[in-house]
């Protein structure tokens, strides 16, 4: 240690600790999930499991609640993210094209449901759905994961849309290209990587969304942080490990799909106001 | 002057567009022949921008007619319109390769593929880049850009070619070339162009006729001739060119620097002793200072070597303007 201490230097030396340490903080809890996971045989006091294999697999996998709010899960993503989609992607264009008055008003006003805390808004939320018989139903929790993402669905398109100059616009419209055919084969395409990033959150965002699927959406729509909750509460740890592992997997595969396009650029971007 | 005079192409009439009371183009009349090309040039600020763009459809007009080829234009949105424009910058798409940014308006136009893929071969020999289809814009240098920006609104073969400060963006040499090879292009194709700059060189070299405009009116039109040998107030006299404004008994007389003939001290309108010699290549600059104002003169190089510093001389005004 006090070679390693000399050769390095101090400074360095406490560079190396300290990474050391961050490794272990963001790694240590996925390895010990990955372990858990693929356990067999894991009793106390051993530091690693007794024997491996794939019986927490099949357990998570034979029971039919758990299939079910995997697909639950992706529904729920795919049409909250469609759906934001629809509503927000307007509302950056406007942003970003027309310059109204109280324009960074309305940009603030995004980022109002981010400033509470949450629990609050969904229980001030729940109360509004009871009158309107959303409770328990899949609109009611799509109501839910969208007013979370439409800060991400608004700002960092309204960012991408910026970046596409007027003249490239009016470029295609001097080439007769009407506003419609414009905003679809021009506009759109060039703020693709900034809309796909969005996306992305939004998608990710439902998907490991609980608090309020479980206040809004039980007992019929349960997602699969929801069942985690009851899984971590009724069984060992390695049964959340495997169902924790099925949660991570689509974020992985989008994230290393679309690496390309998300990164610290298209944030700042994106969260610029001007 | 090579266009037809009597053969207009585009009649601008009272045009008004006004963004605040002091902002804006007021009540401008143009006439555009066949085959020449007009420039807008002005200040920034003094709505040359603002003209171009209600030509182009990008301004929805308050008042006044544009006609174009004998119809009226100005209510039409600007993908209706027989123009065609390019930018300062910015004006190709960059997800599209180049074959497909000038192909784009072709293929609204429901032009078959064959015919669309040899206009555009064709039109990149004319602005002199064959072969680039298959390129990205962000693959070419900014002068390229341009000069496929330049083909692709050609392809469109608009009534009248736009081109608003298409060249400011670039360095000087390249920004020589460009105007060579756009003077080039309009004559082999009789098009018609409306040129916006705010250099008066770029105006001189280019233009069939010069628009000089100013807080939003146009002061003074013709040819680069007659506006740099007979402007018609002050305002048209400082902004093209160098000029010597002396003033007179009430008046203001215009003096270019190479009508400033020097002479003996005591022959001369006026005296006084030379504070500045500069070469500037093939002709030398020389400032007199007189009672009350400097001078400026212009000779060429092998005169300039009889005079020194602060040499006492007499001027005087071979060609002068008043107003």
């Amino acid at each position: 240690m006090k070679r390693l201490y000399y050769g390095l230097g101090r400074r360095k030396f406490i560079e190396y600790i300290l990474f050391a340490v961050f490794i272990l903080f963001f790694y240590g809890p996925l390895c010990n999930m990955l372990i858990l996971a693929f356990a067999g045989e894991y009793e106390y006091p051993d530091v690693i499991p007794q024997t491996y294999g794939f019986k927490w697999w099949d357990y998570v996998l034979s029971r039919d609640n758990l299939l079910s709010s995997i697909t639950t899960s992706f529904l729920v993503a795919v049409l909250a993210t469609a759906i934001s989609l629809a509503i927000c992607l307007p509302a950056a264009y406007a942003i970003s094209r027309i310059k109204f008055k109280g324009r960074k008003l309305v940009m603030f006003s995004f980022l109002l449901t981010n400033a509470f805390p949450k629990m609050g808004i969904y229980t001030a939320m729940a109360v509004v759905f009871y009158q309107l018989n959303l409770m328990g139903t899949l609109p009611g929790v799509l109501l839910v994961h969208i007013v979370n993402t439409m800060l991400f669905m608004t700002w960092i398109p309204a960012g991408a849309f910026r970046n596409v100059h007027q003249q490239q616009e009016e470029a295609a419209r001097d080439a007769g290209a009407g506003p419609v055919r414009t905003f679809f084969q021009i506009t759109l395409p060039m703020a693709f990587p900034g809309i796909a990033v969005a996306a992305i959150y939004t998608f990710l965002a439902s998907l490991e969304e609980s608090q309020g699927t479980m206040l809004i959406g039980l007992p019929n729509i349960k997602t699969m942080p929801v069942e985690l909750y009851g899984i971590i509460l009724d069984f060992p740890a390695s049964g959340g490990a495997v169902f924790a592992i099925i949660l991570l997997i689509p974020s992985i595969i989008l994230l290393v799909l679309l690496r390309k396009y998300v990164g610290p650029d298209t944030l700042s971007k994106g969260l610029k106001l001007r | 002057m090579k266009s037809d005079q009597n053969n207009v192409k585009m009649q601008i009439r009272g045009v008004t567009k006004r963004f605040s009371p002091t902002e804006g183009v007021f009540s401008i009349d143009l006439d555009v022949y066949e085959g020449e090309l007009v420039t807008l040039l002005g200040p920034s600020g003094c709505g040359k921008t603002t003209l171009l763009r209600a030509i182009g459809g990008f301004h929805q007009i308050d008042e006044g007619e544009i006609r174009l080829d004998g119809t009226p234009i100005q209510n039409l949105p600007p993908e209706k319109r027989p123009t065609a424009m390019v930018f300062q910058s910015y004006n190709l798409w960059p997800h599209m390769t180049i074959y497909e940014n000038m192909a784009f308006g072709l293929r609204l136009r429901k032009q078959s593929k064959q015919e669309i893929a040899q206009k555009v071969a064709h039109m990149l020999d004319v602005v002199k880049m064959p072969g680039c289809e298959k390129k990205y814009p962000a693959q070419l240098s900014g002068g390229q850009q341009q000069r496929i920006a330049i083909a692709r609104a050609l392809l469109l073969e608009p009534s009248v070619l736009l081109l608003d400060e298409p060249f400011s963006a670039l360095d000087a040499k390249i920004r020589g070339q460009m105007r060579e090879e756009l003077k080039r292009i309009q004559q082999s194709l009789g098009i018609t162009i409306v040129f916006v700059t705010h250099d008066q060189e770029e105006a001189m070299a280019l233009s069939d006729r010069i628009a000089v405009m100013r807080q939003g009116d146009i002061e003074q039109v013709g040819t680069p001739a007659s506006i740099y040998d007979n402007p018609e107030n002050e305002f048209v006299a400082g902004f093209i060119g160098q000029m010597n404004l002396i003033e007179d008994a009430g008046h203001k007389v215009a003096v270019r620097p190479e009508d400033v003939v020097l002479t003996a001290p005591s022959e001369g309108q006026d005296s006084g002793e030379i504070t500045h010699i500069m070469m500037l290549g093939h002709y030398a600059q020389i400032l007199i200072r007189t009672k009350d104002l400097e001078i400026r003169c212009f000779l060429p190089r092998e005169q300039a070597t009889h005079y020194l510093l602060h040499q006492q001389v007499g001027v005087r005004y071979a060609k002068a303007k008043v107003f």
